[in-house]
């Protein structure tokens, strides 16, 4: 370990990618539009987000430099079903896109019970199908709001 | 985010190659006779999200564009980019005409600048729904008790105006106020409402506030606004005693409008039946109440030849303003 | 006094009764949902009621209203998803509460303090209003600047246990808060090109995300594991020695989110997250905030309903908007022909009681309803996650899409999920970037609005009164810790 034991390699990590983010976003700050002379009479568009940027940049060194902070321990890897829900709510953007949101959010509802170890299908169905009909009713019966139909859908709609 | 743009413009072409096949298949049938129409429920797009002042105007519309039309009415809101956004909706649906716009001179200033992916020509006008004259209104304390008063100190240093967006409607109303009475160029202060406008007009942070007449109505009862003028030709029956912009000499016309219209593509019988259906629902009671008691003007409510006209000159008056201002190359 | 008699008359009527009991009960769903909140709700009714006589039309709406802001909280406390902006300081301690099985205590108190500061603010609003309504006027930019400033200076001790953490986080929600278009400029930033950007980020879905989202992955790393503590406590409501414990908590946050409500350019959210830090300042349990204080939920839910008869002050008064959803009903009172400003105080006396009555009333109801079925509710807290966290996903991905009808909104929803993941796996807190991101636009555009207004000079922020007092109650919570230290400090090395 090069590291000192007062400074925490995680707190490195955390300031280095923080820093990173503010020199991209501060990138980006040049390339708004210019305000006409005309109407500059006050502060202009991209001073007050440089500033911002400014103080999350310092807080960052600070945690870099392990000031004001308690020093972090790396925390435990993350649990691999941690990844995989997260590649179920992806999943579940790509179907909706496909299928349409209803049978989408039926099946989710089923899939993601079941890789959390549910093992009753039936129940996990008849929850699922309750939850549909229920927000159904409310969002788009009651409130006449429209859902993304889906590819597949509209093709033989 | 990708650039959904041009797929929504291959779709519509494609929609609307089906929409004409459609047609004629129908053609079968003696001399083509026309498909019914309204045939499903009819859209309207606005920009305002739920409750704001457009979208409620859309609301009262519909309370009686049921009956007027015989078929189910339904808002969609397509929030963002000053009304890109519902522009970029209405053109990503068939133009049979089931899909109309409730608009603001807001969406004209946004296809100027091209920001949005319809142009100018494309945008045709059904029915005005309603016409808000603007004044300039200052609060209680202020020394300017008159127009001639405000135009006279606005020739010797920069009033302070308070607006409702830069760029925006009250911005070019504001700017061409002050031009046509020869007054310095004017210190722009935005605000996010009407009800902000107010409050600094009274408190005086502000020497000038734009507003409409429902807007300050509270105030201007209770005297803590003035009213000094306002930006039309006419003056409004509410306030018989403030004078006019045509009374003080000046030859302009600034009022909030908001109105119907659709996208270029959509058959004339159909275009006439949306006229008439919607004039018809705007002279249902409830809508009358609604523009009496908002103090919109009493001939809010026009046909497609003067809406047209308007919109139109609003388009070539605006085109103007923002090149003088550098919005516009 | 007539008055007050004429209009409890009309308010007797069982046909007015029905409209506040129906009011109320739909105000409870629809606040609870994310994706639907009190004022969509009212802007769809709104043509319904232009069929109703004016006070009918008035009881419906300002008891969904009132109720509205209540139901916010069972969500947020229950599945960590606030069901409205205004309830997400809500969660910060009312889902750890939940989480460790007083989901029935927290309910409770929710219940409790949000009626207490409802029904005090509809008290200030009838005795107090057109008073109270000119203190409007008082506040430009200048003012709300230094709010914001003082809503913010205590960003660095909410959250986390590092204030270096707790105001990097702050700093990037107010970042966060500059997308979209710059009221003063006109320019657009970070929106690249998207509609979905332009008038900002959507607060709905940031809010779910953080919370709902991040908590379902983290959920997901115990999956399967077996969630005793939650079987173990049995679901109680709160004793009355919580009750005793939050009395400060709930009386400052009356008065507190009733004065943030009357001030138009305020709504329930900023009155509940200022009265979430002034919870945690003058409570003597500080190191329970975040970890499920009770507290932490008493103040900012007796602050977002005593937001709501604040609201209704200015609106009723001057005619000018207090909230989006006091701006509807204000549209539906002036189709009804009620020309609201400081003469309608005097010229309808019985329809403003009905107001008030129904208001009232609605506070009351929803007391009785949240004590009733808190029990019931708080069983939400037992399903098995296998089932639970599923649905509030999807409940989250419909919630966020409604308001815009826009997929753009759900990605948002996703982005924030994992920045929320994030946060935790790396010690932040959601609070303070919550409190950046509700409060970092009316810094940035009140600071440009006053300088317009001073005509640059920055000097010019102090001869505004109430700016100066601001500024110093400011630095005086700035100051305050460090002095109490150097005070004990001194009184140890006296003695």
């Amino acid at each position: 370990m090069t590291v000192p034991g007062w400074r925490s390699r995680t707190d490195l990590l955390v300031a280095a990618v923080i820093l990173a983010f503010c020199a991209i976003v501060y990138g980006l700050t040049y390339r708004f539009d210019a305000v006409p002379v005309a109407l500059m009479d006050g502060l202009g568009a991209e001073l007050f987000p440089r500033l911002v940027l400014g103080v999350v940049a310092l807080m960052a060194v600070l945690i870099a430099l392990g000031i004001g902070i308690t020093p972090m321990a790396a925390p435990p890897p993350v649990h691999p079903m941690v990844w995989m829900t997260g590649g179920a709510m992806l999943a579940f953007m790509v179907a909706v896109e496909v299928i349409g949101l209803w049978p989408t959010a039926f099946l989710f509802v089923v899939g993601l019970g079941w890789l959390w170890g549910e093992r009753s299908l039936l129940r996990l169905a008849l929850s699922a199908a309750g939850l549909c009909a229920v927000l159904y009713l409310l969002f788009v019966r009651l409130l006449g709001g429209t859902f993304p139909k889906g590819l597949l859908t509209s093709l033989w709609s | 985010m990708p650039t959904k743009t041009p797929t929504h413009i291959r779709l519509t072409r494609r929609a609307f190659a089906a929409g004409s096949a459609a047609a004629a298949g129908l053609a079968w049938s003696p001399l083509g006779a026309q498909e019914k129409f309204p045939s499903k429920t009819i859209e309207v797009v606005t920009h305002a999200g739920v409750g704001g002042g457009t979208d409620i105007t859309g609301r009262m519309m519909m309370v009686h564009a049921p009956e007027a039309f015989g078929t189910e009415f339904a808002i969609v809101n397509k929030v963002g980019g000053s009304g890109a956004a519902a522009l970029a909706y209405a053109a990503s649906r068939p133009r049979d005409g089931h899909t109309i716009l409730l608009i603001t001179q807001t969406h004209l200033l946004t296809v100027m600048q091209g920001k949005a992916p319809v142009k100018y020509d494309e945008i045709v006008g059904l029915a005005r729904a309603t016409d808000d004259p603007q004044f300039l209104m200052v609060g209680k304390s202020s020394p300017l008790k008159t127009a001639q008063e405000m135009i006279a100190a606005g020739k010797t240093k920069a009033l302070k105006f308070g607006v409702t967006q830069l760029g925006g409607v009250d911005h070019l109303a504001v700017l061409g106020f002050a031009k046509k009475a020869g007054m310095q160029a004017p210190t722009i202060v935005p605000f996010r409402g009407g009800g902000d406008i107010v409050i600094n007009t009274v408190s005086a942070n502000v020497d000038v506030g734009i507003l409409n007449y429902a807007e300050a109505e509270s105030q201007l009862k209770a005297g803590d606004v003035r009213a000094l003028v306002t930006l039309t030709p006419k003056r409004l029956a509410p306030l018989p005693d403030v004078p006019s912009a045509k009374d003080i000499g000046l030859d302009i016309n600034y009022s909030t409008v908001r109105g119907f219209v659709t996208l270029k593509g959509v058959a004339d019988d159909r275009l006439k039946a949306l006229e008439d259906g919607l004039l018809k629902a705007m002279k249902g009671q409830m809508y009358a109440t609604y523009i009496e008691r908002s103090g919109q003007s009493a001939d809010s409510v026009v046909g497609r030849g003067p809406w047209q006209a308007q919109l139109d000159g609003f388009y070539n008056e605006g085109q103007a303003a923002l090149k003088e201002i550098g919005l516009l190359k | 006094m007539d008055a007050f008699f004429a209009g409890m008359g009309v308010l007797l009527d069982p046909y007015m009764l029905f409209l506040v009991f129906a009011g109320t009960v739909l105000g409870i769903v629809v606040g609870a949902l994310p994706g639907i909140s009190g004022s969509t709700t009212t802007a769809l009714l709104l043509p319904l009621t232009i069929a109703m006589t004016p006070a009918a039309a008035i009881a419906f709406l300002g008891s969904l209203y009132c109720a509205a802001n209540f139901g916010g909280s069972i969500t947020a406390i229950l599945i960590n998803t606030p069901g409205d902006p205004s309830a997400s300081a809500t969660a910060f301690d009312g889902y750890p509460m939940a989480a460790r099985g007083e989901a029935g205590k927290a309910l409770g108190i929710s219940a409790v303090a949000s009626a207490i500061g409802g029904i005090f603010s509809v008290f200030v609003l009838i005795v107090a209003a057109p008073l109270l309504a000119r203190m409007a006027y008082q506040f430009g930019p200048p003012e709300y600047f230094a709010l914001a400033v003082f809503g913010l200076s205590m960003v660095a001790a909410i959250g986390g246990d590092s204030p270096v953490k707790n105001l990097l986080a702050a700093a990037l929600g107010v970042l966060l808060a500059t997308v979209g278009l710059d009221l003063t400029t006109g320019v657009e930033r970070f929106t690249f090109g998207a509609y979905a950007l332009s008038d900002g980020i959507e607060f709905i879905p940031v809010l779910v995300g953080l919370f709902a989202i991040s908590e379902l992955l983290e959920q997901a790393a115990q999956h399967g594991a077996v969630q005793s503590y939650i079987k173990l406590k049995k679901v109680e409501l709160p004793t009355l020695a919580d009750f005793r414990k939050c009395a400060k908590a709930i009386s400052l946050s009356s008065v507190i989110g009733t004065f943030i409500g009357v001030l138009p350019a305020l709504g329930a959210t900023t009155a509940a997250l200022i009265c979430y830090n002034e919870t945690r300042r003058w409570s003597k349990h500080k190191e329970e905030f975040g970890r499920g204080a009770i507290e932490g939920v008493a103040g900012p839910e007796a602050a977002n309903n005593a937001a709501v008869g604040g609201a209704m002050v200015p609106t009723l008064a001057l005619g000018i908007p207090g909230s989006t959803t006091s701006a509807i009903i204000l549209a539906g009172l002036i189709i009804q022909g009620i020309r609201p400003g400081p003469h309608l105080f005097t010229e309808q006396p019985t329809l403003l009681y009905v107001v008030f009555g129904s208001m009232f009333a609605a506070n009351l109801l929803y007391l009785v309803m949240g004590l009733g079925m808190a029990k019931l509710f708080a069983r939400i807290a037992l399903i098995p996650a296998t089932y639970l966290w599923p649905a509030v996903f999807v409940l989250s991905v419909v919630g966020s899409y409604a308001p815009n009808q826009s997929m753009f909104d759900v990605w948002v929803m996703l982005a924030a999920g994992v920045v929320g993941f994030l946060f935790r796996r790396y010690g932040f807190s959601p609070a303070p970037l919550i409190m950046g991101l509700v409060l970092g636009k009316l810094v940035e555009e009140t600071l440009k609005q006053s300088l317009l207004i001073f005509d640059r000079n920055w000097l010019m922020f102090l001869t505004r009164p109430v700016v100066v007092v601001l500024f110093a109650i400011t630095a005086a919570g700035l100051a305050a810790p460090a002095l109490l230290r150097l005070w004990r400090f001194w009184r140890a090395s006296a003695a």
